[in-house]
């Protein structure tokens, strides 16, 4: 986004050679041109900006003029204490939104970020979304010179403690909004929705709405539906119209798929409690597996490139599939296997995408919930693949079963594979699928164009250096393979260990360095791999 | 486009331009680091710079401070297009990672001036239109100002209060929200 100054800078500078640091000189801080002024006051937090006004007349219009703002509840709730309630601090709001997005010729909105909360005043809503709308029309300009409009919409209670009936209303609320304020909604370019029990129609509904729409955030949406016949069942379809933008879609601890007439009472919204926010630790308080419908879930959208699902929690294998997804480069899929979940072949979760470049899979410390399945059925959608993470691997999985993923994505060049080494169980829960070791065959195989290989969480045990030396032995134009055995930081591991006495590991010496490179090398002709260990 | 004939010529040249600054000063420097100056990349792309390009509104020693920023960052934008061709590859996000701190570093010790030189910097910055030096300078201002009273901006940036009280009186009125 460039700031485009106009030729007429205003150069106040140095039109007088003899100058003295004196007070004449300090007030060159009000001589500055308007742009300048500007761009500082859009790096202050917004009432520090606004309160600029009340310095000087020189001043008094400016904050009114800003092109880039950033309106935030939060900074309104730390002014206003914690224990504020949320129809003042949405009263304070929808006033500050009125007055900095006042129409005027002075300016063209370039950026707006809101962060509000959903509230239960529609007229509040409304106001926001009339102010939005006229503040960006206003700024006319090209199309591609439309501002860039991010809207974040909280709730009142919180995901860990949403309920179904909060969900639905949350979900009623949205829909009313939608509907009072197309213009708004046309405007968006980014929207993060959280805690919406979604009915069938509704995000279908916000992607036509919303057709600037370039980014998507569902998180802890229960429903995410296109009703069967019986309307029954609910299946996530993301299907975008053909005219869509949207380049990035996440979905955040969403159930893709359910069957209305399976759930049990008890479980409350989706069910999940996060038990600990910093370490994103889940309970599924589920008495009973929940049982799903089968349908087929589809993602459709011509322009999206970026995928992201963390934890899914449908019986179904896999989560989704895709449709119509042209240019999808980059998916990461995170999430620990549930009890009624069976791991799925990966091919089959990504039939029919041809584009992939980044594949980033994170198993949060819990069974592999992906098949070990041939090469050749990955090979289509691998074909373009540059490089793959698999992240958070059960300590003491065998990890043969990586090699087919190598072998079936002869392009790749970078290969990450981080091995958790947390001791806390931070993803543990009685729903949470017992762990077996995943036995495959390493198949014989040579890879011409890896050239970096990081294996992370990396200790001298000869199940590690035996499986470092089958990547090696297969990537036959390996330039650099980077061994870390530092371990991520984890405040509960450290709790676990201060109880059970338990030492933390140590960093490698010189000595087990060149022990385990010694072990590692030992009749490879590969002198010209740099091999480093951290 | 410029015609074949005197991009022959230019290319003889490319590699130095001569800046002047207001005191007359001349400095070489690379296209490389010139055109970090939107402004000199404009005047570059309309063969403009023969026989050096003046700046009559910056002194030499700013101008040097400004070279000096742009020699830094030039070699970074290098290494930015260098990485983003093989953008998987991690040996370059390696020395990315490792030059941007050093970048960082750099910054940092770069803003180390007194006020007067900061307000002729983001001038200069203005002028020349180098986004990053001016976005940079600009941070350091909000940054001197940030959890400040309005009185306390006054204070520190000599600024006189033209306000009457009824108007300042009108103004938290209409933002009240801001006074909460």
């Amino acid at each position: 986004m460039a700031f485009d100054h106009p030729p007429e800078c205003h150069i106040h500078q140095s039109q007088n050679e003899v100058q003295v640091d004196g007070n004449e000189d300090d007030n060159r801080l009000s001589l500055l041109p308007d742009d300048i002024l500007l761009n500082i006051l859009e790096r202050l937090p917004l009432h520090s900006a606004v309160h600029t006004s009340t310095l000087s007349r020189r001043w008094r219009r400016l904050p009114f003029l800003l092109s880039r703002l950033a309106i935030d509840i939060d900074e309104f709730r730390r002014r206003f204490g914690a224990r504020a309630a949320v129809p003042s601090l949405m009263a304070s709001y929808t006033e500050a939104t009125k007055t900095l997005l006042a129409p005027t010729t002075e300016r063209a909105i370039k950026l707006l970020r809101l962060a509000f909360y959903l509230c239960a005043d529609l007229s509040c809503l409304r106001s926001i979304g009339h102010a939005v709308a006229t503040a960006v029309a206003g700024s006319g300009g090209r199309p591609d010179d439309l501002a860039a409009v991010d809207l974040t919409l909280w709730t009142e209670v919180r995901s860990s403690r949403c309920k179904e009936h909060h969900a639905a209303l949350y979900r009623r609320r949205f829909v009313s909004f939608l509907d009072a304020c197309p213009g708004a909604f046309r405007c968006l370019t980014s929207l993060i929705l959280r805690n919406l029990q979604f009915a069938e129609p509704d995000v279908p509904n916000i992607l036509s709405s919303c057709h600037r729409l370039r980014e998507l955030c569902l998180k802890y949406c229960g429903q995410l539906i296109i009703a069967e016949s019986a309307g029954q069942s609910f299946v996530l379809k993301i299907d975008a119209p053909s005219s869509s933008q949207l380049v990035t879609l996440s979905l955040v601890e969403c159930l893709l798929a359910w069957d209305r007439a399976c759930t049990s009472k008890e479980c409350g919204g989706l069910g999940i409690k996060r038990l600990d926010d910093q370490n994103h630790c889940l309970l599924m308080k589920w008495g009973s597996p929940p049982r799903y419908c089968s349908k087929k879930k589809f993602v459709c959208a011509p322009r999206l490139a970026r995928l992201f699902v963390d934890t899914w929690l449908d019986e179904d294998s896999p989560p989704l599939r895709f449709g119509h997804v042209p240019q999808l480069r980059h998916v990461c899929l995170a999430s620990a296997l549930l009890s009624w979940q069976e791991p799925f072949a990966l091919s089959a979760c990504l039939a029919n995408v041809r584009s992939l470049s980044v594949v980033d899979l994170n198993f949060k410390d819990e069974m592999i919930w992906i098949q070990p399945e041939d090469a050749k059925l990955l090979a289509p959608m691998f074909s373009n693949l540059k490089e793959l993470h698999l992240k958070e691997i059960f300590a003491g999985c065998d990890l043969k079963w990586t090699l087919l993923y190598l072998e079936a994505a002869p392009s790749l060049n970078s290969f990450y594979v981080k091995i958790s080494r947390h001791i806390c169980e931070r993803n543990k829960a009685e729903v949470v699928a017992e762990k077996t070791n995943l036995l495959c065959e390493a198949r014989d195989f040579k890879h011409r164009n890896l050239n970096f290989v990081e294996i992370q969480g990396f200790q001298p045990e000869q199940a590690l250096i035996r499986y470092t030396r089958l990547v090696m032995e297969r990537a036959v134009n390996l330039r650099r393979i980077r061994l870390r055995g530092k371990d991520d930081e984890c405040k509960r591991c450290d709790q676990v260990r201060r109880r059970t006495g338990t030492p933390v590991g140590s960093a490698w010496n010189d000595e087990e360095k060149n022990l385990v490179r010694a072990q590692i090398v030992h009749g490879l002709s590969s002198s010209s791999i740099e091999l480093i260990m951290e | 486009m410029a015609s074949a004939g005197s991009g022959d010529e230019k290319a003889a040249a490319a590699a130095m331009i001569t800046l002047i600054s207001s005191d007359n000063e001349k400095f070489e420097v690379t296209e490389a680091t010139a055109t970090l100056s939107q402004t000199i990349r404009h005047m570059i792309e309309d063969g403009c710079t023969d026989g050096g390009v003046p700046l009559p509104n910056v002194t030499s020693k700013i101008l040097a401070r400004v070279i000096e920023y742009c020699k830094k960052h030039a070699t970074a934008a290098a290494g930015e297009e260098g990485s983003s061709s093989s953008f998987s590859d991690a040996a370059f996000l390696e020395v990315d990672r490792a030059f941007l701190e050093e970048l960082e570093e750099f910054d940092d010790a770069f803003l180390e001036v007194d006020r007067a030189t900061l307000f002729d910097l983001i001038l200069a910055a203005n002028y020349l239109d180098i986004k990053g030096l001016l976005n940079l300078t600009c941070q350091k201002v909000a940054d001197s100002v940030k959890g400040k009273t309005p009185e306390q901006i006054r204070e520190m940036y000599n600024i006189v209060n033209d306000l009457t009280p009824e108007e300042e009186a009108e103004i938290r009125r209409e933002t009240q929200w801001a006074f909460e």
